[in-house]
Protein backbone atom coordinates (compact mmCIF):
# COMPACT_ATOMS: atom_id res chain seq x y z
CA UNK A 1 0.00 0.00 0.00
CA UNK A 2 1.40 3.77 -1.14
CA UNK A 3 1.76 6.20 2.10
CA UNK A 4 1.10 9.70 1.43
CA UNK A 5 1.72 12.92 2.88
CA UNK A 6 1.24 12.75 7.07
CA UNK A 7 -1.57 15.17 8.25
CA UNK A 8 -1.30 17.00 11.30
CA UNK A 9 -2.49 15.27 14.86
CA UNK A 10 -4.53 18.45 15.37
CA UNK A 11 -6.17 17.90 18.43
CA UNK A 12 -2.49 16.15 19.70
CA UNK A 13 -0.99 19.28 18.54
CA UNK A 14 -3.82 21.51 20.63
CA UNK A 15 -3.37 19.74 23.46
CA UNK A 16 0.60 20.39 23.60
CA UNK A 17 -0.42 23.70 22.64
CA UNK A 18 -2.29 24.73 25.52
CA UNK A 19 -0.21 24.26 28.11
CA UNK A 20 1.61 26.99 29.76
CA UNK A 21 4.91 26.51 31.29
CA UNK A 22 5.05 26.36 35.55
CA UNK A 23 8.14 26.77 36.84
CA UNK A 24 7.69 25.09 39.97
CA UNK A 25 10.09 24.31 43.31
CA UNK A 26 7.29 21.65 44.49
CA UNK A 27 7.83 17.49 44.59
CA UNK A 28 5.50 15.42 42.64
CA UNK A 29 3.59 14.63 45.74
CA UNK A 30 3.16 18.25 46.11
CA UNK A 31 1.92 19.65 43.15
CA UNK A 32 -1.03 16.81 43.61
CA UNK A 33 -2.07 19.21 45.81
CA UNK A 34 -2.53 21.63 43.03
CA UNK A 35 -6.44 21.94 41.61
CA UNK A 36 -6.25 19.56 38.45
CA UNK A 37 -7.39 22.02 36.12
CA UNK A 38 -4.14 24.00 36.98
CA UNK A 39 -2.55 20.74 36.18
CA UNK A 40 -4.36 19.99 33.32
CA UNK A 41 -3.14 23.37 31.29
CA UNK A 42 0.78 23.30 32.55
CA UNK A 43 3.44 22.48 31.01
CA UNK A 44 5.95 21.39 34.35
CA UNK A 45 8.43 18.92 35.30
CA UNK A 46 8.47 18.64 39.42
CA UNK A 47 10.75 21.19 41.17
CA UNK A 48 12.14 22.35 37.62
CA UNK A 49 12.02 26.07 37.96
CA UNK A 50 13.79 26.58 34.63
CA UNK A 51 10.92 28.62 32.25
CA UNK A 52 13.12 28.59 29.52
CA UNK A 53 13.88 24.65 29.39
CA UNK A 54 10.36 23.68 29.97
CA UNK A 55 9.23 25.99 27.31
CA UNK A 56 11.99 24.41 25.04
CA UNK A 57 10.23 21.07 26.03
CA UNK A 58 7.20 22.22 25.11
CA UNK A 59 8.58 23.03 21.85
CA UNK A 60 10.41 19.54 21.15
CA UNK A 61 7.15 17.63 22.00
CA UNK A 62 5.59 19.80 19.58
CA UNK A 63 7.83 18.74 16.57
CA UNK A 64 7.78 15.44 18.01
CA UNK A 65 4.22 15.18 17.28
CA UNK A 66 4.29 16.57 14.27
CA UNK A 67 6.57 15.18 11.52
CA UNK A 68 6.28 16.27 8.21
CA UNK A 69 7.08 14.54 4.96
CA UNK A 70 9.70 15.39 2.22
CA UNK A 71 9.97 14.29 -1.32
CA UNK A 72 13.82 13.49 -2.08
CA UNK A 73 14.99 11.54 -5.05
CA UNK A 74 17.51 9.57 -3.04
CA UNK A 75 14.67 7.48 -1.66
CA UNK A 76 12.42 6.35 -4.89
CA UNK A 77 11.93 2.67 -4.40
CA UNK A 78 9.48 0.76 -6.29
CA UNK A 79 7.59 0.88 -3.18
CA UNK A 80 8.00 4.15 -2.52
CA UNK A 81 7.82 5.99 -5.87
CA UNK A 82 7.44 9.46 -4.77
CA UNK A 83 10.34 9.22 -2.43
CA UNK A 84 8.30 10.29 0.50
CA UNK A 85 10.69 10.47 3.45
CA UNK A 86 9.40 11.86 7.50
CA UNK A 87 11.10 14.21 9.41
CA UNK A 88 11.44 15.54 12.59
CA UNK A 89 12.38 15.29 15.50
CA UNK A 90 13.11 12.16 17.23
CA UNK A 91 12.87 11.58 21.03
CA UNK A 92 16.75 10.38 21.20
CA UNK A 93 17.95 13.97 19.67
CA UNK A 94 15.04 15.94 21.58
CA UNK A 95 16.61 13.84 24.76
CA UNK A 96 19.95 14.96 24.37
CA UNK A 97 19.23 18.48 22.87
CA UNK A 98 17.42 19.04 26.60
CA UNK A 99 20.38 17.75 28.48
CA UNK A 100 22.58 20.24 26.78
CA UNK A 101 20.01 22.87 27.22
CA UNK A 102 19.59 22.13 31.54
CA UNK A 103 23.77 22.21 31.48
CA UNK A 104 24.28 25.38 29.94
CA UNK A 105 21.34 26.90 32.20
CA UNK A 106 23.37 26.13 34.99
CA UNK A 107 21.92 22.90 35.74
CA UNK A 108 23.68 20.72 38.74
CA UNK A 109 22.37 17.80 40.10
CA UNK A 110 22.80 16.78 43.66
CA UNK A 111 26.16 14.44 43.41
CA UNK A 112 23.49 11.75 45.55
CA UNK A 113 20.84 11.85 42.82
CA UNK A 114 23.14 12.20 39.94
CA UNK A 115 21.54 9.83 36.83
CA UNK A 116 18.34 9.21 39.35
CA UNK A 117 14.89 10.44 38.08
CA UNK A 118 15.63 13.07 40.50
CA UNK A 119 18.47 14.18 38.56
CA UNK A 120 16.48 16.61 35.94
CA UNK A 121 19.52 16.44 33.76
CA UNK A 122 19.26 12.43 33.58
CA UNK A 123 18.13 10.19 30.83
CA UNK A 124 15.24 8.72 32.80
CA UNK A 125 13.95 12.18 33.68
CA UNK A 126 13.94 13.41 30.59
CA UNK A 127 12.69 10.95 28.56
CA UNK A 128 10.24 10.84 30.93
CA UNK A 129 8.49 14.50 30.41
CA UNK A 130 9.08 13.62 26.36
CA UNK A 131 7.65 10.55 26.63
CA UNK A 132 4.64 11.51 29.22
CA UNK A 133 4.01 14.67 27.27
CA UNK A 134 4.00 12.99 24.05
CA UNK A 135 1.51 10.23 25.38
CA UNK A 136 -0.82 13.01 27.03
CA UNK A 137 -0.85 14.84 24.00
CA UNK A 138 -2.18 11.58 21.64
CA UNK A 139 -4.00 10.17 24.37
CA UNK A 140 -6.36 13.33 24.32
CA UNK A 141 -6.34 13.76 20.50
CA UNK A 142 -7.74 9.94 20.21
CA UNK A 143 -9.74 10.26 23.21
CA UNK A 144 -11.20 13.63 20.87
CA UNK A 145 -11.56 11.89 18.22
CA UNK A 146 -13.92 9.50 19.59
CA UNK A 147 -16.31 12.23 20.90
CA UNK A 148 -17.94 12.62 17.10
CA UNK A 149 -21.48 11.60 17.80
CA UNK A 150 -21.57 9.05 14.92
CA UNK A 151 -18.05 7.34 16.19
CA UNK A 152 -19.57 7.19 19.87
CA UNK A 153 -22.91 5.27 18.41
CA UNK A 154 -20.70 2.68 17.15
CA UNK A 155 -17.87 2.25 19.52
CA UNK A 156 -19.76 3.86 23.17
CA UNK A 157 -17.48 2.23 25.30
CA UNK A 158 -13.48 1.53 25.79
CA UNK A 159 -11.32 -0.89 27.56
CA UNK A 160 -8.41 -0.05 29.42
CA UNK A 161 -5.50 -2.82 28.17
CA UNK A 162 -1.45 -3.05 29.13
CA UNK A 163 -0.04 -1.71 25.94
CA UNK A 164 3.49 -1.43 27.25
CA UNK A 165 5.53 -4.08 29.90
CA UNK A 166 7.00 -2.56 32.83
CA UNK A 167 9.75 -4.61 35.26
CA UNK A 168 7.09 -3.88 37.70
CA UNK A 169 4.10 -3.01 36.53
CA UNK A 170 1.53 -1.82 38.64
CA UNK A 171 -1.83 -3.94 39.26
CA UNK A 172 -4.32 -1.58 37.47
CA UNK A 173 -7.36 -3.99 37.90
CA UNK A 174 -7.18 -2.70 41.29
CA UNK A 175 -7.41 0.58 40.30
CA UNK A 176 -9.98 -0.10 37.75
CA UNK A 177 -12.04 -1.16 40.71
CA UNK A 178 -11.52 1.13 42.77
CA UNK A 179 -12.30 4.00 40.38
CA UNK A 180 -15.30 2.41 38.99
CA UNK A 181 -17.05 1.84 42.77
CA UNK A 182 -16.00 5.62 43.13
CA UNK A 183 -17.01 7.31 40.41
CA UNK A 184 -20.19 4.87 41.01
CA UNK A 185 -20.15 3.32 37.90
CA UNK A 186 -21.52 -0.15 38.97
CA UNK A 187 -22.17 -1.65 35.22
CA UNK A 188 -18.17 -1.28 34.97
CA UNK A 189 -17.62 -3.48 38.51
CA UNK A 190 -20.28 -6.08 36.60
CA UNK A 191 -18.28 -6.26 33.41
CA UNK A 192 -15.39 -6.49 35.11
CA UNK A 193 -16.81 -9.59 37.46
CA UNK A 194 -17.82 -11.51 34.41
CA UNK A 195 -15.60 -10.96 31.29
CA UNK A 196 -12.47 -9.64 33.34
CA UNK A 197 -12.14 -6.64 31.03
CA UNK A 198 -11.89 -3.18 32.08
CA UNK A 199 -14.89 -1.66 29.81
CA UNK A 200 -16.46 1.57 30.71
CA UNK A 201 -19.11 3.79 28.80
CA UNK A 202 -17.04 6.49 27.23
CA UNK A 203 -19.31 9.36 29.22
CA UNK A 204 -18.60 6.80 32.36
CA UNK A 205 -17.03 9.29 35.51
CA UNK A 206 -14.73 5.69 35.80
CA UNK A 207 -12.07 7.54 33.38
CA UNK A 208 -11.36 10.66 35.16
CA UNK A 209 -11.71 9.19 38.55
CA UNK A 210 -8.99 6.54 36.92
CA UNK A 211 -6.87 9.75 35.72
CA UNK A 212 -7.27 11.39 39.17
CA UNK A 213 -6.21 8.08 41.04
CA UNK A 214 -9.40 7.08 42.70
CA UNK A 215 -8.70 4.84 45.45
CA UNK A 216 -5.53 6.49 46.84
CA UNK A 217 -3.71 5.72 43.94
CA UNK A 218 -2.86 9.94 43.33
CA UNK A 219 0.38 9.68 43.75
CA UNK A 220 1.10 9.28 40.05
CA UNK A 221 -2.15 10.79 38.76
CA UNK A 222 -2.03 13.07 35.54
CA UNK A 223 -5.91 13.99 36.00
CA UNK A 224 -6.72 13.43 32.87
CA UNK A 225 -9.33 10.74 31.55
CA UNK A 226 -7.96 9.24 28.85
CA UNK A 227 -4.36 7.41 28.50
CA UNK A 228 -1.44 7.15 30.03
CA UNK A 229 -3.38 8.32 33.20
CA UNK A 230 -0.72 8.33 35.43
CA UNK A 231 3.18 8.51 34.93
CA UNK A 232 4.54 5.48 33.17
CA UNK A 233 1.78 3.65 33.03
CA UNK A 234 2.03 1.30 29.66
CA UNK A 235 -1.59 1.63 29.75
CA UNK A 236 -3.83 2.58 26.87
CA UNK A 237 -7.60 2.31 25.86
CA UNK A 238 -9.09 0.81 22.87
CA UNK A 239 -12.54 1.08 21.46
CA UNK A 240 -15.52 -0.90 22.05
CA UNK A 241 -18.26 -1.72 19.70
CA UNK A 242 -22.12 -1.09 20.48
CA UNK A 243 -22.29 -4.79 20.25
CA UNK A 244 -19.97 -5.96 22.54
CA UNK A 245 -20.70 -3.46 25.26
CA UNK A 246 -24.32 -4.81 24.55
CA UNK A 247 -22.90 -8.24 25.62
CA UNK A 248 -21.27 -6.84 28.52
CA UNK A 249 -24.15 -5.30 29.36
CA UNK A 250 -23.64 -1.53 29.64
CA UNK A 251 -26.09 0.04 27.08
CA UNK A 252 -28.61 -0.69 25.27
CA UNK A 253 -29.40 -0.35 21.27
CA UNK A 254 -30.64 3.58 21.49
CA UNK A 255 -28.36 4.47 24.53
CA UNK A 256 -26.96 8.10 23.51
CA UNK A 257 -23.92 8.16 25.06
CA UNK A 258 -22.98 12.17 25.50
CA UNK A 259 -19.77 13.61 24.24
CA UNK A 260 -16.88 14.50 26.21
CA UNK A 261 -15.13 17.72 26.92
CA UNK A 262 -11.89 19.33 28.19
CA UNK A 263 -11.78 22.82 28.61
CA UNK A 264 -8.51 24.83 28.84
CA UNK A 265 -8.10 28.53 29.05
CA UNK A 266 -5.47 29.49 26.22
CA UNK A 267 -5.14 31.17 22.79
CA UNK A 268 -4.54 28.52 20.30
CA UNK A 269 -2.52 29.52 17.21
CA UNK A 270 -4.99 29.95 14.60
CA UNK A 271 -3.79 26.79 12.54
CA UNK A 272 -4.80 24.30 15.44
CA UNK A 273 -7.52 26.35 17.28
CA UNK B 1 -6.98 3.79 -0.80
CA UNK B 2 -9.74 2.04 0.95
CA UNK B 3 -12.62 2.08 -1.04
CA UNK B 4 -15.87 1.15 0.79
CA UNK B 5 -19.08 0.71 -1.78
CA UNK B 6 -22.67 0.32 -0.98
CA UNK B 7 -23.46 -3.16 -2.15
CA UNK B 8 -25.74 -3.96 -5.24
CA UNK B 9 -28.07 -6.41 -2.69
CA UNK B 10 -28.63 -3.90 0.04
CA UNK B 11 -32.01 -2.74 0.84
CA UNK B 12 -32.99 0.66 -0.87
CA UNK B 13 -33.92 1.81 2.41
CA UNK B 14 -30.66 1.04 3.89
CA UNK B 15 -29.05 2.61 0.96
CA UNK B 16 -31.30 6.30 1.39
CA UNK B 17 -29.76 5.56 5.09
CA UNK B 18 -26.42 6.21 4.00
CA UNK B 19 -27.18 8.73 1.23
CA UNK B 20 -29.16 10.80 3.83
CA UNK B 21 -25.56 10.22 6.59
CA UNK B 22 -23.49 11.61 3.70
CA UNK B 23 -20.04 9.99 2.95
CA UNK B 24 -18.38 12.64 5.45
CA UNK B 25 -20.00 10.81 8.19
CA UNK B 26 -19.78 8.01 7.12
CA UNK B 27 -15.77 8.49 6.49
CA UNK B 28 -15.82 9.22 10.25
CA UNK B 29 -16.59 5.52 11.20
CA UNK B 30 -14.71 4.15 8.62
CA UNK B 31 -11.92 6.15 9.43
CA UNK B 32 -12.59 5.10 13.06
CA UNK B 33 -12.60 1.27 12.24
CA UNK B 34 -9.13 1.96 9.89
CA UNK B 35 -7.30 3.56 13.24
CA UNK B 36 -8.55 1.02 15.55
CA UNK B 37 -7.20 -1.92 13.59
CA UNK B 38 -4.11 -0.13 13.02
CA UNK B 39 -3.79 0.70 16.44
CA UNK B 40 -4.22 -3.33 17.59
CA UNK B 41 -2.28 -4.33 14.88
CA UNK B 42 0.95 -1.97 16.04
CA UNK B 43 0.55 -2.72 19.74
CA UNK B 44 0.27 -6.14 19.08
CA UNK B 45 3.44 -5.76 17.15
CA UNK B 46 5.23 -3.64 20.07
CA UNK B 47 4.82 -6.86 21.92
CA UNK B 48 6.01 -9.64 19.99
CA UNK B 49 8.97 -7.39 18.93
CA UNK B 50 11.25 -6.54 21.93
CA UNK B 51 14.68 -4.58 20.98
CA UNK B 52 17.20 -7.41 19.34
CA UNK B 53 19.90 -6.16 21.29
CA UNK B 54 18.11 -5.92 25.12
CA UNK B 55 18.25 -3.57 27.14
CA UNK B 56 15.21 -0.23 27.90
CA UNK B 57 12.51 -0.56 25.20
CA UNK B 58 11.77 2.32 23.63
CA UNK B 59 8.25 0.58 22.31
CA UNK B 60 8.77 2.39 18.98
CA UNK B 61 5.39 0.32 17.34
CA UNK B 62 3.10 1.39 20.55
CA UNK B 63 4.56 4.91 20.11
CA UNK B 64 3.55 4.45 16.33
CA UNK B 65 0.10 3.04 17.42
CA UNK B 66 -0.18 6.08 19.57
CA UNK B 67 0.29 8.80 16.99
CA UNK B 68 -1.89 6.89 14.60
CA UNK B 69 -5.34 9.19 14.03
CA UNK B 70 -7.86 10.66 11.01
CA UNK B 71 -9.51 13.30 9.86
CA UNK B 72 -12.64 13.58 8.40
CA UNK B 73 -13.09 14.79 4.78
CA UNK B 74 -16.54 15.93 2.54
CA UNK B 75 -15.63 12.20 0.25
CA UNK B 76 -14.74 10.05 3.21
CA UNK B 77 -11.77 9.89 5.53
CA UNK B 78 -7.84 9.70 5.51
CA UNK B 79 -5.84 7.59 8.45
CA UNK B 80 -2.26 9.30 9.46
CA UNK B 81 0.53 7.93 11.04
CA UNK B 82 2.57 10.15 12.72
CA UNK B 83 5.56 8.58 13.83
CA UNK B 84 9.12 9.49 12.49
CA UNK B 85 10.73 6.39 11.21
CA UNK B 86 7.27 4.03 10.65
CA UNK B 87 7.66 4.86 6.85
CA UNK B 88 11.20 3.56 6.29
CA UNK B 89 10.24 0.75 8.45
CA UNK B 90 7.03 -0.01 6.16
CA UNK B 91 8.67 0.87 2.79
CA UNK B 92 11.96 0.00 3.68
CA UNK B 93 14.77 2.24 1.58
CA UNK B 94 18.17 3.13 1.86
CA UNK B 95 19.31 5.87 5.01
CA UNK B 96 22.67 7.96 4.47
CA UNK B 97 24.08 10.70 6.85
CA UNK B 98 23.13 14.27 6.03
CA UNK B 99 25.30 16.21 8.63
CA UNK B 100 27.87 13.58 9.66
CA UNK B 101 29.57 11.11 7.64
CA UNK B 102 28.66 8.35 9.37
CA UNK B 103 25.69 6.67 11.01
CA UNK B 104 25.55 4.55 13.62
CA UNK B 105 24.22 1.62 14.18
CA UNK B 106 23.55 0.08 17.46
CA UNK B 107 26.43 -2.37 18.60
CA UNK B 108 24.71 -3.27 22.30
CA UNK B 109 21.66 -3.02 23.93
CA UNK B 110 22.87 0.04 26.26
CA UNK B 111 23.55 1.85 22.95
CA UNK B 112 19.74 1.00 21.62
CA UNK B 113 17.77 4.09 21.60
CA UNK B 114 20.31 7.13 22.59
CA UNK B 115 23.05 8.76 20.06
CA UNK B 116 26.26 8.18 20.15
CA UNK B 117 26.92 12.19 21.14
CA UNK B 118 24.83 11.16 24.45
CA UNK B 119 28.19 9.14 25.65
CA UNK B 120 31.25 10.86 26.58
CA UNK B 121 33.91 8.44 26.06
CA UNK B 122 33.60 6.67 22.92
CA UNK B 123 35.92 6.27 20.49
CA UNK B 124 36.57 5.73 16.74
CA UNK B 125 38.44 2.78 16.17
CA UNK B 126 38.45 0.52 12.68
CA UNK B 127 37.68 -3.02 13.84
CA UNK B 128 40.12 -5.17 11.92
CA UNK B 129 37.90 -7.29 9.16
CA UNK B 130 34.81 -5.75 10.12
CA UNK B 131 34.89 -1.98 9.59
CA UNK B 132 34.78 1.40 11.68
CA UNK B 133 33.14 1.88 14.81
CA UNK B 134 33.07 3.73 17.88
CA UNK B 135 33.96 1.56 20.99
CA UNK B 136 34.58 2.57 24.98
CA UNK B 137 38.10 4.63 25.41
CA UNK B 138 41.11 3.31 26.84
CA UNK B 139 40.42 4.08 30.28
CA UNK B 140 42.71 3.17 33.40
CA UNK B 141 41.63 0.01 35.90
CA UNK B 142 42.07 -0.12 39.43
CA UNK B 143 41.03 -2.88 41.23
CA UNK B 144 40.52 -2.76 44.84
CA UNK B 145 39.40 -5.43 47.04
CA UNK B 146 37.99 -5.45 50.92
CA UNK B 147 40.72 -6.83 53.49
CA UNK B 148 41.03 -7.42 56.96
CA UNK B 149 41.46 -3.33 58.60
CA UNK B 150 40.91 -1.83 54.93
CA UNK B 151 41.03 -2.14 51.16
CA UNK B 152 44.07 -3.32 49.11
CA UNK B 153 44.45 -2.62 45.30
CA UNK B 154 44.82 -6.35 43.68
CA UNK B 155 44.67 -4.92 40.43
CA UNK B 156 46.03 -2.05 38.01
CA UNK B 157 46.51 -1.41 34.11
CA UNK B 158 44.10 -0.12 31.14
CA UNK B 159 41.78 -2.29 29.11
CA UNK B 160 41.35 -0.70 25.34
CA UNK B 161 38.09 -0.34 24.64
CA UNK B 162 36.87 -3.24 22.26
CA UNK B 163 33.99 -2.83 23.66
CA UNK B 164 32.00 -1.46 20.18
CA UNK B 165 28.98 0.80 21.20
CA UNK B 166 27.72 1.70 17.34
CA UNK B 167 29.29 0.02 14.27
CA UNK B 168 29.31 3.39 11.27
CA UNK B 169 28.49 2.97 8.44
CA UNK B 170 28.14 5.63 4.96
CA UNK B 171 24.48 3.71 4.52
CA UNK B 172 22.28 1.19 5.59
CA UNK B 173 19.58 -0.43 3.64
CA UNK B 174 16.50 -1.09 5.75
CA UNK B 175 14.21 -3.91 4.38
CA UNK B 176 10.80 -3.63 3.84
CA UNK B 177 8.11 -4.61 6.71
CA UNK B 178 4.92 -4.85 4.50
CA UNK B 179 3.63 -6.41 7.90
CA UNK B 180 3.95 -3.70 10.12
CA UNK B 181 0.68 -2.38 8.90
CA UNK B 182 -2.69 -5.35 8.90
CA UNK B 183 -3.21 -6.30 5.48
CA UNK B 184 -5.47 -4.14 3.13
CA UNK B 185 -8.18 -5.95 2.69
CA UNK B 186 -7.92 -6.14 6.79
CA UNK B 187 -8.15 -2.78 6.89
CA UNK B 188 -11.34 -2.63 4.22
CA UNK B 189 -12.85 -4.74 6.22
CA UNK B 190 -13.07 -3.08 9.50
CA UNK B 191 -14.16 -0.16 7.84
CA UNK B 192 -16.63 -2.16 5.69
CA UNK B 193 -17.90 -3.74 8.56
CA UNK B 194 -18.10 -0.45 10.95
CA UNK B 195 -20.13 1.09 8.27
CA UNK B 196 -22.49 -1.90 7.84
CA UNK B 197 -23.35 -2.22 11.56
CA UNK B 198 -23.57 1.45 12.15
CA UNK B 199 -25.89 1.92 8.96
CA UNK B 200 -28.52 -1.77 10.12
CA UNK B 201 -28.48 -0.09 13.47
CA UNK B 202 -29.56 3.29 12.02
CA UNK B 203 -32.01 0.89 9.98
CA UNK B 204 -33.26 -0.87 12.87
CA UNK B 205 -34.08 2.07 15.36
CA UNK B 206 -36.36 3.57 12.45
CA UNK B 207 -38.13 -0.01 11.61
CA UNK B 208 -38.34 -1.06 15.34
CA UNK B 209 -38.29 2.35 17.63
CA UNK B 210 -38.22 2.06 20.78
CA UNK B 211 -40.90 3.57 22.76
CA UNK B 212 -39.22 4.17 25.64
CA UNK B 213 -36.48 6.22 23.77
CA UNK B 214 -38.84 8.60 22.25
Amino acid sequence: MELGDLIPFREALRRNAVREALPTHLSTAELQQIDAGILRSSFFSARNTLTTWLNSAKAKIERILNPTTEQRADRVTPENPDGNVTTGLDPATARMELRDLITSLGYQPDPEKRGTIEDMSSDQRINLVIKTNREIAQGYGHWMQGQDADVLDEWPASELFRAESRKDERDWSVRWLAAARESGDSDAVSAYGSSGRMVALKDSPIWQALGDGAGGFDSDALHNPYPPFAFNSGMDVMDVTRDDAMDLGLIDRDTVVVPQTQEFAANLPEEIA
Amino acid sequence: MIQISIRENVTPELRRIAASIGPSRLGSVAGRAVVNTVRAHLFARNASHPNKLGGTRQNFWAAAARSTHMRSESWGAMVSINALGFRLQYQGGTVRPTTRKFLTIPAKAEAYGKRAGEFDDLEFTIIPGKGPALVAARRSEIRIRKVKGGFKVVHTGSTLGNDVFYWLARSVRIPAHPDALPPEAKMAEAAQGAVGSFLMRQADRKSNPNPEAA
